[in-house]
């Protein structure tokens, strides 16, 4: 076969893969599907849409680190200003959170395979930034998510069930 | 499914509520940026964006026409093209094609199915102005205004489908300017009109496919009245020849508009294949037996009484028609029966000139504007 030459993917893509294979697979435990709009516009990678009761969606932001981002119980993440502004906007009719995914260190400590289980490493957090106030920031804004925000089947069924009662997030 | 963001592009809270209007959604509650709708037969909700300037609008329009899909059982490509087209009557024409051809049309038959396709709605805009069973002249120029406004919209999957688009906002200039004060309540649009004929020309095909005990020519003159006419069965006919299944199969999604009270936001009509062969039959037919305005007669008067011709028909003249003896019956007025009379007595012939009508035995001469004596042997 011809070498064409291929690139490694680069490291950002390889991160934003392992947050949509586990937000996937959260999701399909929870009997929702995951809608990938083609481009990110208005900071929404993904639309969690449950195929049960009211079917309202939601809309998720996705972001991956492997750096050492806990502290004080809070899981520590800059969070681009433009993603920060569209998050905390009213100007939105599906409730939006934003989701990050905390990965090991160690790239091959990412994804482990095993004879009877496929593990991916660490876990995701959701942070509903809705409301939240203007800032100067030019680049960044540090976000805080608490450790208790962790992306589980059940607080995505909670969320879901949330978002079904009050058309907003908790 | 969920649509492209180009697919649903353009489509505007207007567009939506509309479209849901029409298809028993009712709006129950409204916020700043949503409002929610529940559907009359099933008490189901859904949420509808109502300010296409938020972050999401195209993701959230997107989901609606995804979900109205499912819930309709179409494909949410057409829901989008009809939200996108709410002041126009959506006309799909399906074309059969066989497998083979996976879903593509030859270039020739695509071409003489947007031809046939203008023609068929001439046939009807021209009925909505006044039914006839055959139409020759120029038409008028309302019904060339309005064939200017109509759209060929895109194609569609589903063997192949030919979108046509036909806005009822499009106002011919004599509903205007012809309209006092006192007439000014809201009336049908002519491109209804136009698009309510086709349907209603259609049905009633398909209703003669059903037996009679009658030639069908005689059934389809009948016909007339609905819009069916010998230009509209040319145009059937070769669209039928294009479509594997022979059938003709429109779907119609009404404006919203413009409701129609009391019906159905979409209907569908499918001419059989048992009939559409005969439409060329039908057409000739109709063309044979179509009035002819300004015909003249020139004969000698064979009775002169009501006993027998029926309808206030009190003439009979003996006249040469395309070159064969016929009977022709007449309506006269009290002078022109004096004309008769004299004519009767004295053996002298008559030349009259009207609109001759070939669905009867005899044939009858309508709305006579000359009736005179003449002497042919002088």
């Amino acid at each position: 076969m011809q070498n064409l030459g291929a690139t490694p993917l680069p490291e950002p893509a390889r991160k934003e893969l392992y947050s949509y294979a586990y937000i996937t697979a959260i999701a399909a435990s929870a009997q929702c599907e995951i809608l990938v709009p083609k481009m990110d516009y208005d900071s929404l990678d993904a639309l969690v849409l449950p195929t049960r009761g009211g079917r309202l969606p939601l809309s998720v932001q996705l972001k991956a680190t492997a750096a050492d981002c806990i502290n004080n119980d809070n899981v520590v993440f800059d969070l681009p200003i433009k993603n920060y502004d569209d998050l905390r906007s009213t100007e939105r009719g599906i409730p939006a959170m934003l989701v990050v995914l905390h990965l090991p260190n160690e790239e091959d400590r990412w994804v482990t395979h095993q004879s009877d289980a496929l593990l991916l490493r660490n876990t995701a957090y959701y942070l509903n930034l809705l409301g939240s106030p203007a800032v100067a920031n030019q680049m960044t804004v540090r976000v805080h998510i608490p450790v208790e925000q962790q992306l589980t089947k059940g607080s995505l069924l909670g969320l879901l069930q949330h978002v079904a009662t009050y058309r907003r997030l908790p | 499914m969920t649509p492209s963001d180009r697919q649903v592009e353009d489509i505007t809270p207007e567009d939506i509520g509309l479209y849901l209007q029409a298809n028993k959604w009712s709006e129950e509650e409204v916020s700043d940026v949503l409002s929610v709708w529940t559907h009359a037969d099933t008490e189901l909700n859904l949420l509808a964006p109502r300010r296409s300037s938020v972050l999401d609008y195209q993701t959230q329009v997107s989901l609606l026409v995804r979900f109205l899909g499912e819930f309709e059982g179409r494909n949410p490509i057409q829901i989008a093209s009809d939200m996108k087209f709410t002041g126009a009557d959506v006309i799909r024409l399906r074309i059969d094609t066989s497998v083979i051809e996976r879903g593509t049309i030859a270039f020739n038959k695509a071409a003489e199915v947007i031809i046939q396709t203008q023609h068929m709605l001439l046939a009807a805009a021209r009925a909505a102005v006044h039914p006839q069973s055959f139409f020759v002249a120029r038409p008028p120029t309302e019904v060339s205004d309005y064939l200017d406004t109509t759209r060929l919209g895109q194609t569609e999957p589903g063997s192949f489908v030919f979108t046509i688009i036909s806005p009822v906002t499009f106002k011919v200039k004599a509903e205007d300017d012809h309209q006092s004060a006192v007439e000014r309540k809201p009336k049908t649009p002519f491109a209804r009109s136009v698009v309510s004929t086709l349907s209603r020309s259609l049905l009633a095909i398909r209703q003669a496919a059903t037996p009679h005990d009658r030639p069908l020519g005689a059934v389809f003159e009948d016909l007339v009245e609905e819009g069916v006419s010998a230009n509209l069965c040319d145009a059937l006919y070769v669209i039928a020849e294009q479509s594997v299944d022979r059938a003709v199969e429109l779907d119609f999604t009404w404006s919203a508009k413009v409701p129609r009270v009391g019906q159905e936001a979409r209907s569908r009509i499918v001419v059989p294949p048992m009939i559409t062969p005969v439409l060329s039959d039908m057409a000739k037919h109709l063309k044979q037996v179509a009035p002819q305005p300004g015909f003249e007669v020139m004969g000698k008067v064979e009775r002169l009484s009501n006993q027998e011709l029926g309808e206030g028909f009190d003439l009979a003249l003996r006249a040469i028609v395309e070159g064969r003896e016929r009977l022709i019956a007449l309506q006269l007025s009290d002078a022109e029966r004096e004309i008769a009379s004299t004519a009767w007595k004295t053996g002298r012939s008559v030349f009259t000139r009207g609109v001759l009508d070939k669905r009867y035995r005899p044939y009858r001469l309508l709305e006579p504007d000359l009736f005179e004596l003449i002497n042919l042997d002088s």
